[in-house]
């Protein structure tokens, strides 16, 4: 695949966002609405993007 | 080439330097999402690709739930669901620790406002209020006051829902460094000792403002390898407080961050893990 930018749509507040390449499971910040979004899908350049939780209370590390 | 699945809620520093380090050592290392593996059927088929699972969530219901499944379905797991439930439980983890005579704090079980006054009584200010059940240093208080003390409780009582009021109350261990090892399997891969800094008196990773050194020696070992025996093998990061009369044993995390103790270790904590898994899957 040549294609070096990927792109999809903040589920949240349906920004169009541009990333490097990245691949499903990594996160990214949603410049408009500042949402954590997970990649669970690339599809032909186009990203699936999923809301998910910063932090939760049985959380540890 | 063996396959192991990397179960967590997302790809995070952690987790890409575990990734890229098994391609370098001819293992192969994928993600799986937590919250979609619906497993239950007694094959596990959505874990049928691969030679085992090393879990990292964040979330230690997640993790331990899984890890019972996957058991269930006879998929090799790291760490165990055992290991898992017993570090999710700040009462169980001591326990259990205490039975095999490893040093912990003293502390009491508080599950009612009774209690809370009992252990204000027996035990000498300032004390620590901590959550059974939490992470990441979140809840964790500081009581240097009786008088604060019962309004802190209030909260306790007024927002806490079921679970979330169990709490510990133990000393305050002001001595105050506090020391994080990194075990892969029952090897001691980094450690480091931390002290808070700036305007939080907690000093854990998640919490960020500390400082930092390298901190090793016999007793640590010691304590480490103990540990070990009563865990199982496993990866995991043993916090450890520093008193006048030596260390105790704080807690043990199942998915253990390592960004902050990576660059005081000479071994590469990642390429560490990765051969632990290559040993576990042979
Ligand atoms: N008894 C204590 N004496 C002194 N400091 C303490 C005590 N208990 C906790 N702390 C401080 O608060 C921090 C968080 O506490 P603890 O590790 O018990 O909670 P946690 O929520 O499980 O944190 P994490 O998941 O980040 O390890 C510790 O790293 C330490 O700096
Ligand atoms: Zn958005």
């Amino acid at each position: 695949m040549s294609t070096t930018v990927l792109t999809g749509v903040c589920p949240e507040c349906e920004t169009d966002l541009t990333t490097p390449p990245i691949v499903p499971g990594e996160t990214l910040s949603c410049p408009e609405c500042l949402l954590t979004l997970r990649v669970d899908d690339i599809d032909d350049g186009r990203l699936r993007l999923r809301m998910v939780e910063v932090t939760l209370r049985d959380w540890g590390q | 080439m063996r396959h192991v699945a990397l179960v967590a809620d997302r790809i995070g520093w952690e987790e890409r330097r575990l990734i890229a380090a098994a391609g370098a050592h001819d293992l192969r290392l994928s993600w799986v999402d937590d919250g979609a593996l619906c497993l239950g059927a007694p094959a596990a088929p959505a874990l049928g690709d691969f030679d085992a699972v090393m879990i990292r969530s964040r979330s230690y219901t997640r993790g331990g739930l899984i890890a019972t499944a996957a058991e269930a379905a006879r998929v090799p797991v790291l760490n165990t669901a055992a290991a898992i439930h017993a570090c999710e439980n700040k009462l169980s983890l001591r326990a259990l620790l205490r039975a095999a005579d490893l040093p912990v704090p003293d502390f009491r079980l508080v599950l009612s406002r009774a209690d809370f006054a009992a252990a204000l009584a027996e035990l000498p200010l300032p004390l620590v209020l901590k959550p059974v059940f939490g992470g990441m240093g979140k809840r964790v208080t500081l009581l240097r006051d009786a008088d604060t003390a019962q309004s802190v409780y209030d909260y306790v009582e007024d927002l806490g829902h079921g679970f979330e009021q169990a709490a510990l109350v133990e000393p305050f261990l002001d001595g105050g460094s506090s020391v994080r090892c990194f075990v892969a399997g029952r090897q001691l891969v980094a450690s480091a000792s931390f002290r808070s800094a700036g305007g939080d008196w907690r000093s854990n990773a998640a919490l960020g403002n500390r400082h930092r050194r390298v901190a090793q020696g016999p007793e640590i070992s010691k304590i480490v390898d103990a540990v070990v025996d009563v865990l199982g093998e496993g990866i995991y990061g043993i916090d450890l407080f520093e008193t006048p009369d030596g260390f105790v044993v704080n807690e043990v995390n199942h998915a253990p961050a390592f960004r902050a103790v990576a660059d005081t270790s000479e071994l590469d904590i990642p390429t560490a893990v990765v051969r632990y898994l290559q040993e576990v899957t042979s």
